[in-house]
């Protein structure tokens, strides 16, 4: 489509139509316009909006870690999903919660890429903007199969704590903490309650065994996370180690 | 879409200005405006501006220093100075997606839209994301009409705070504003949504677009939709909209971000034409469509364009 260089123009597609049926003319030309012209802000706009930004630049430009690479989501197994899960899933473990793995968001729920270098507290809001808050719910064994069938319709999910390798169409290989799913078992996933709710349709999540909400923002679970390691000096820096990958 | 996109990079022109297009493709709306014959109408429109006021930080990353209501204010100023008719609509998910949201509620937006003379607007998804009763508390803020005509709001807050459409005159002209927003079940919480009821949007659609072509005689009847451009499984979108409905003319679409460089033009169950627009997200573009009516005859003709809305316009463009 188009490139994204840093550049503005006006497209101009130019189609003629008539709604009677005598009179319809079809489209004869495409063309692209530039127009050589400055778009400056509005003054009195800026001027409005001004104490709203004042006081939200006061609390949101805190530089609240740092970055050693930007975060994106452009495959199954991209550091930005990778970063997302990992971070939920420490600061959980962090207040000592106990879980088998961690899907705490789906990709629509990652709503901004994050950059390289200094991350303030507004980039982790436009990361996760929702109020959610983490749940632990108990599921069977045999719900396994139905949640990886989603999440590899998907095209991959933000995972931590369990590795998915599609093979075929309707074969994957699956480990939960290294070992084979034992559908004998429950397990316990770390998620948000919008999907514990039934957000986003994933069946394998309604009806569990157990559900205990953690009352512990997604959002916060992240900044814990990135906070804790500006702390400790260390930089994010993810990497993506194939916990996902998925035949096309 | 598809075919509209290879044919732009084929004929790639770079030409003058707009009127010299116009002359190039033998039709002159513009020297007939000119005698009096022809009524011109502009639509600008928005969609899934998600909270983004300023614009993008430049941090290097894809949308960096796109976007911002400032400018998009100076450039519907600009418009409204050069066009007599203008239209300013938003299909929905004005709110959620930066802090302003989360630290004032919706309240910064709703009075921005307020102050840029937005005419109308339907509802998001992520509307709902304060709850009924969030979104309720920001109304008081808009000197624009809701319009949505397939949420059914009886026994909440915001029965008859919104209305399913609206007839604008503009001139001589008459054009029918509809809103439809999208099932709010796996989609949106339901202690956010709460008693509203979701009603299937084609059969309203097709009441609502024929009361307003038929029995309003509206010249243009526009629909406002969060329905989403296009689903792989067989999900209502505006492609459904357009394919299964009659008396729509254009439907101005939200909810997929999908960045149109030109409206897709379909053809509805009478075999008529729709266009379908929509602009990408966060405010990045501005869409914008002219109509040109002319007296006398049925016939109208519409240009659009989405305008990239950046700090400034250069000389350089690329199509890849
Ligand atoms: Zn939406």
């Amino acid at each position: 489509m188009i490139q994204q260089k840093k550049i503005a123009f006006f497209i101009v597609v130019l189609f003629l139509t008539a709604c009677s049926k005598q009179l319809i003319l079809k489209q004869t030309n495409i063309s692209q316009i530039n127009v050589a012209a400055k778009v400056q802000p509005d003054q009195a706009i800026l001027d409005f909006y001004a104490p709203y930004k004042n006081s939200l630049d006061s609390q949101m430009n805190r530089v609240v870690g740092t970055s050693a690479i930007a975060l994106a989501k452009n495959s199954p197994d991209n550091n930005l999903s990778i970063f997302f899960a990992d971070a939920v899933a420490a600061s959980c473990k962090q207040r000592n919660a106990v879980f088998d793995f961690a899907f705490p968001t789906t990709n629509g729920g990652i709503r901004n890429s994050m950059p390289q270098g200094d991350w303030t507290l507004r980039n982790i809001y436009e990361l996760m903007p929702f109020e959610n808050e983490c749940v632990l719910l108990t599921i069977s064994g045999k719900k396994i199969n139905s949640l990886v069938d989603f999440i590899i319709a998907k095209g991959g999910q933000p995972l931590a704590g369990i590795t998915i390798q599609s093979i075929a169409p309707a074969a994957a290989i699956v480990k939960i903490n290294g070992l084979a799913v034992d559908t004998n078992r429950t397990f316990v996933v770390l998620t948000s309650d919008y999907l514990a709710n039934g957000g986003d349709g994933i069946v394998a999540f309604s009806q569990p065994i157990n559900k205990v909400n953690l009352h512990y923002k997604i959002r916060d679970a992240i900044l814990d996370y990135v906070q804790s390691q500006q702390l400790i000096g260390k930089t994010i820096n993810p990497n993506i180690d194939g916990r996902i990958s998925i035949q096309q | 879409m598809e075919e509209l996109a290879s044919n732009s990079r084929r004929s790639f022109i770079k030409t003058i200005s707009a009127s010299a297009a116009l002359l190039a493709i033998g039709a002159n709306p513009l020297a007939a405006a000119a005698k009096g014959r022809i009524t011109k109408l502009t639509i600008l429109h928005t969609n899934d501006v998600h909270s983004r006021i300023d614009p993008f930080p430049e941090d290097g990353s894809r949308n960096a220093g796109l976007g911002g209501v400032a400018r998009r204010a100076t450039l519907i100023k600009q418009i409204r100075a050069e066009e007599e008719q203008v239209l300013l609509l938003d299909a929905g998910d004005i709110f959620q997606g930066t802090p302003y949201f989360n630290l004032y509620g919706g309240e910064l937006e709703i009075k921005l839209m307020s102050k840029l003379g937005y005419d109308a607007a339907t509802m998001g998804n992520h509307d709902f994301d304060a709850g009924i009763d969030g979104f309720e508390k920001q109304l008081k803020h808009a000197n624009f009409p809701f319009l949505i005509a397939n949420y059914d709001f009886s026994g909440t807050v915001l029965e008859g705070k919104t209305q399913p459409f609206k007839v604008f005159h503009k001139g001589a002209l008459k054009i029918g504003v509809f809103g439809l927003g999208i099932a709010l079940e796996g989609l949106v919480d339901a202690s956010n949504y709460g008693q509203i009821k979701y009603l299937d949007p084609i059969p309203v659609a097709n009441q609502i677009a024929n009361q307003l072509k038929q029995e309003q005689q509206c010249d243009l009847v526009i629909c406002l939709s969060h329905l989403g451009y296009s689903y792989k499984d067989n999900k209502v979108s505006d492609k459904v909209l357009a394919d299964q409905t009659s008396g729509i003319d254009l439907i101005i679409g939200a909810h997929t971000h999908t960045f149109m460089t030109a409206p897709e033009i379909r053809k509805n169950k009478q075999g008529e034409e729709v266009r379908i627009f929509q602009v990408g997200f966060a405010g990045i573009n501005l869409g914008r469509i002219d109509y040109y009516f002319e007296k006398g005859r049925k016939k109208k003709q519409a240009i659009g364009l989405a305008m990239r809305i950046d700090q400034q316009l250069s000389d350089d463009f690329e199509i890849a």
